[in-house]
């Protein structure tokens, strides 16, 4: 008979983990317009945009949490960003969380990318998306992946000076679209497939 | 925000649908005072007014996908927060930014001009013909020059609203295919075809909505339903035709049997809708996230030290895309924008939905506000009236408003209306409110729907 696969997945606590910071890190475009305008540009020579995301967690009270990084008061977003044309999904996640969180003094973290979380598509170069492409379209715009990444029993994140890293209960961020877009805020139900060690 | 001002705020918006003044009541203590700066106020704040007077005219009850929506906001509020961070950290004081990156409409997705002479419009489409399918359709009748197509979609769930625009080589060539394409088949429906012009596509949209009114729209799906009406029913802005399906599809339906007529439902019904939908969840405190950084800061840069974690309770529990705090107690703005509320809502009375959205806006942001407790609540009460009032215009008008069928049935389901009402509320700031489908309840209609599939 077959047998269901179970997802295990070790869970460090909070405390294990060590923040520093460093130079701020930008986004590319400087507004909405900005931002839609060179998805455009590079939609007509690159193709779709891919994008991909990390679901870093680590646990408190054995309840997983979301690492977050937070811009200004009300922003927040996983860490990630676009690929390279070309490029594996697992290798470019850890080039960009590299950038992102990585330590100044050289020492490489070990990120572990096997288990996709969810996929978001984005049909127009317009802000919705969906977990699903629309019937109706043929062409999407952006493909986001979220990706869990597992993380080492510790580790140094050193985060660029214009964000702060916070750590979300899933609780938090369970039907919470309005709080952190529905990407994020559909983490919990996404995650409710692994089965987590807290360790 | 405080925990505690979140979830009283959710207590008090028990029943939206039957706002009542004592409703009006509220403690206004603990709401959280943040202060943001000015620009990220003047963003949030213009953005349910400005576009009135922006693109109203051209747009009206168009609802032309007018497309600036909360995600947007959120955006152009980190974009902002990001950008004030830059600055402060730069020296600069943060301040006078906003109008470089105040919410630019051109990106929206209105960048199609309904009265471009080469376009056309094509509706009746089911919602799964593709633009794929069109281009096919076009080379087929021989119109080889596409410039662009633009689905009309909806915007909860990217749903085709089965029209679309499309860019044709010129006016000639839009003429032709309007004539020629009347008598074409796509998936099994007859196209209905017209020039590109406002009214044609206030019609269009007209029409998706009669249809997706009439069907229950994105219900559960009656078995048997999916499938094409017949063509001969076929009539311009009419027949409610678009609407083959678009709830969960009963399983033995898509066989591809040949369609009963649509409306008749006469196939094996899924069972009452409300059987579908999950438990309602227990009662939900929005905790305070767990900050790393310690400091609970209303201002953007604070940068994490190296192994210093900051306690539970940091930041701000909820944290909206759109700060709610925006007001931090100035009273005047309260007051300006009650008024500038009041006057938008008035100007919208030909459109209840978005009058009563407008006002609804309002009083959720008023109620956010912060800790001017009496000022604030004289305005939220001239506000709960003047809802009052509209609401009792539009009754006297039409009793018979399909638009409040949505919010009838489910009465028990109260923590999802009541979580879905606090959301819409701080999601509608950033809608254009004077696009009609933003009606005052639809959204936490949707939502509904939604829970169902």
């Amino acid at each position: 008979m077959a047998r269901e696969r179970e997802c295990m997945v070790n869970l460090y606590p909070l405390a294990n983990y060590t923040f520093g910071t460093k130079d701020p890190l930008y986004e590319k475009d400087n507004s909405v317009s900005a931002r839609f305008q060179r998805m455009r540009d590079e939609y007509e020579k690159f193709g779709m945009r891919r994008t991909v995301e990390g679901v870093l967690l680590v646990h408190e009270h054995n309840l997983p949490h979301v690492l977050l990084l937070q811009i200004g008061t009300t922003f927040f977003k996983l860490p990630g960003g676009e690929l390279q044309p070309g490029e594996d999904d697992g290798d470019g996640l850890k080039r960009i969380l590299t950038e992102t969180l990585g330590r100044t003094d050289g020492v490489l973290t070990e990120w572990e990318t096997d288990d996709i979380v969810s996929n978001w598509w984005r049909p127009n170069f317009e802000s919705p998306q969906y977990p699903y492409i629309p019937a109706h379209c043929t062409k999407p715009k952006e493909h986001k992946r979220l990706i869990l990444v597992q993380l080492p029993e510790k580790a140094l994140f050193a985060v660029p000076r214009n964000y702060k890293l916070v750590a979300a209960p899933l609780f938090e961020l369970y039907d919470n679209a309005a709080g952190y877009g529905p990407v994020i805020a559909g983490l919990p139900l996404n995650l409710s497939r692994f089965t987590f060690i807290y360790i | 925000m405080s925990t505690s001002g979140v979830d009283l705020y959710t207590d008090v918006l028990d029943d939206p649908v039957d706002l009542e003044m004592e409703e009006v009541n509220i403690k206004l203590e603990n709401q959280g005072t943040v202060s943001v700066s000015e620009d990220l106020l003047d963003d949030v704040l213009t953005a349910p007014v400005v576009p009135i007077h922006n693109f109203k005219q051209e747009m009206d009850d168009l609802a032309l996908e007018a497309d600036n929506n909360n995600e947007e906001l959120g955006e152009s509020a980190r974009l902002k927060a990001e950008l004030l961070s830059k600055q402060t950290q730069e020296g600069i004081p943060a301040g006078k930014t906003s109008q470089s990156t105040s919410v630019d409409n051109s990106t929206l997705g209105i960048s199609f001009d309904p009265n471009k002479r080469n376009a056309i419009f094509i509706g009746n489409l089911t919602w799964w013909t593709t633009d794929v399918d069109l281009v096919q359709l076009l080379k087929e009748n021989e119109f080889q020059e596409v410039k662009a197509i633009k689905f009309f979609e909806n915007r909860a769930n990217g749903q085709s609203k089965g029209f679309a625009l499309i860019e044709l080589k010129n006016e000639e060539t839009a003429q032709e295919a309007v004539e020629k394409l009347k008598d074409c088949v796509i998936h099994g429906q007859i196209p209905v075809l017209a020039m590109a012009s406002k009214t044609s596509a206030h019609q269009f949209e007209q029409r998706s909505r009669e249809a997706s009114d009439s069907k229950g729209g994105r219900g559960p799906m009656k078995a048997g339903q999916n499938t094409m009406k017949k063509s001969t029913e076929v009539k311009a802005f009419s027949a409610p035709t678009m609407f083959p399906p678009a709830g969960p599809i009963g399983l033995q339906t898509y066989a591809g049997l040949p369609p009963p007529p649509v409306l008749s439902a006469t196939g094996p019904l899924i069972a009452d809708p409300s059987q579908l939908l999950p438990p309602i969840p227990p009662h939900h405190v929005p905790p305070p996230g767990l900050t790393l950084a310690g400091l609970p800061p209303p201002v953007p840069q604070v940068s994490l030290h190296a192994g210093v974690l900051g306690g539970l309770g940091g930041t701000k529990g909820l944290a909206p895309h759109v700060n709610p705090a925006f007001f931090s107690g100035a009273q005047p703005h309260v007051e300006m924008f009650s008024q500038s509320a009041i006057a938008v809502a008035e100007s919208n009375l030909g459109n209840y939905d978005s009058a009563i959205d407008t006002l609804r806006t309002a009083i959720s942001l008023v109620k956010q506000s912060g800790p001017d407790s009496n000022g604030n609540q004289l305005v939220i009460e001239s506000l709960y009236e003047r809802m009052k009032d509209i609401e009792k215009r539009y009754h006297s008008r039409s009793s018979s408003s399909s638009r409040h069928r949505g919010h009838r049935h489910d009465r028990d389901r109260d923590r999802e209306r009541k979580r879905d009402y606090e959301r819409d509320s701080r999601r509608d700031r950033s809608r254009s409110p004077e696009d009609p489908r933003h009606r005052s309840y639809s959204d936490r209609y949707r939502e509904k729907e939604r829970y169902r599939h």
